[in-house]
């Protein structure tokens, strides 16, 4: 699925060099070895190395009929899998084994999905939108079991036949879709000795602790000046975002990535919408809506951070206009009833 | 089926044996420039396009979701669609679009 044809590489004259590995790059020079056995001299490197699904530990992760959900090659496998199954367990209730519950309800299979946490999203939304997201899938006949650990996969002739919960219960599973986070690929960072901690670090021009190397994307670790624990965020606005700031960089303009960060879900016919981030967020409002629709907004002493929305288009796409040019505060959003759309009106007039 | 875009420069481009499923795909598969960040499902406003006024009847009128996005795009027209949106059926052979300012990708 190339995203860019041969001729957009040749035509803004970059040297595409598929198939080939960074082998080594020595800290303290800038040379990288490539695994076609060549070496290649660099004045700025940019590492754009992506994150890995992050792997199950129990036991009997190598059974056949395991899958990871990360690239397309593992979505075909996948794909190729799901009409021979009849029970399938997601170990996992974020973005990627939601999406994918949602996606088998047309199969004539039992779903069954593990979280760990008491809750479903738990590291990206609202417990409201949980709870929302909970009674979808539940109501669409997916099994939900969370607050519960796996144990260990246990498997006959090679092949996964019963999942097994820390609490003893045994789950039948002929396909196992594990969906529990991504885990930046740090090696050549390593290698250069740069600063790393769960991602690349860089500031807010991409630039990690080596002036002239550059980290953007899933495998970066943003550190500004309002999240000093740093923020590793895993989005295509973010990548595309933070990316063309380290690229401006290192073409000489003076660029910092300040970019409101936005995130979608699509789950059956719902589709989540959420601008801005809620960390750091002392209060919550829910306009609350139907089986289809709700939204929460996120305040940080009284100025809106965060809005995540289901079925709302509308509203995300003001809570974006408004929260990228300008403060928008409690108040403001009371006197409209929390109909942002009707405040972006109201404020464009 | 054929497709004739007008590029972000007015130049005409003509695409043959298109078998693409949408027009988002059709003209990024042809290495036209056409951000579509999201990748097809009316999430951010990057494949606009305004189709030429002859298409215009042809097509199934945008969803709510659609025309919502529509709404955060530069220079909104009458014409305005998303191309990830519009589903290359027999009947579009010949298709005439324009990509929208906003939808490069720089």
């Amino acid at each position: 699925m190339p995203l860019k044809t041969a001729a957009f590489y040749s035509t803004h004259k970059i040297d595409l060099e598929l198939g080939t590995k960074v082998v080594s790059l020595e800290s303290g020079t800038n040379n990288a070895l490539l695994s076609n056995g060549t070496h290649i001299a660099f004045d700025s490197l940019a590492l754009a190395v992506g994150a890995r699904a992050r792997t199950l530990t129990c036991p009997g992760t190598n059974l056949g009929n395991v899958y990871y959900l990360r690239s397309i090659a593992d979505a075909h496998l996948l794909r190729a899998a799901i009409p021979n199954a009849e029970n399938i367990v997601v170990i996992g209730a974020g973005f990627i084994g939601l999406e994918v519950a949602s996606s088998l309800v047309q199969q004539p299979t039992q779903v069954t999905v593990i979280e760990a946490e008491n809750r479903v999203l738990a590291r990206v939304v609202a417990p409201e939108l949980s709870r929302f997201f909970a009674s979808a899938h539940v109501d669409r006949g997916v099994r939900l079991l969370t607050s519960r650990k796996v144990q260990s996969l246990v498997g006959e002739n090679g092949v996964v036949r019963q999942v097994q919960l820390e609490d003893g219960t045994l789950l039948d599973a002929d396909l196992v879709i594990v969906g529990i986070g991504s885990v930046a690929n740090l090696e050549l960072a390593q290698q250069l000795g740069l600063l790393v901690m769960n991602g690349i670090v860089v500031d807010s021009q991409s630039r990690t602790n080596r002036p002239n190397v550059f980290a953007a994307g899933d495998c970066a670790l943003f550190r500004g000046p309002f999240n000093a624990s740093g923020l590793r965020l895993e989005s295509v606005q973010n990548a595309m975002d933070q990316s063309r700031v380290a690229a401006s960089v290192i073409a000489g303009a003076d660029k910092t990535y300040d970019s409101l960060p936005w995130f979608w879900s699509d789950q059956y016919d719902l589709k989540l919408q959420i601008v801005g981030l809620p960390c750091g967020a002392t209060e919550r409002v829910l306009r609350p809506g139907t089986a289809s629709e709700i939204s929460v907004f996120h305040f940080q002493n009284d100025t809106c951070i965060c809005v995540e929305s289901v079925n709302r288009p509308r509203e995300h796409i003001a809570a974006r206009r408004l929260l990228a040019c300008g403060k928008v505060t409690k108040q403001d959003l009371e006197d409209v009833d929390f109909d942002i759309s009707a405040l972006m009106k109201r404020q464009s007039k | 089926m054929k497709l004739l875009i007008y590029d972000h420069d007015g130049q005409l481009v003509e695409l043959e044996d298109v078998s693409a499923k949408t027009l988002m795909l059709g003209i990024r598969d042809a290495g036209l420039n056409l951000t579509a960040q999201c990748g097809g499902c009316a999430s951010c406003g990057t494949c606009h396009v305004y189709v030429d006024n002859a298409w215009q009847a042809k097509l199934k009128p945008p969803s709510e979701l659609e025309d919502a996005m529509l709404d955060v795009v530069e220079e909104r027209r009458e014409s305005s669609r998303l191309s990830c949106q519009i589903e290359l059926t027999k009947d579009l052979d010949g298709l005439t679009v324009t990509l929208a300012p906003g939808s490069a990708f720089e």
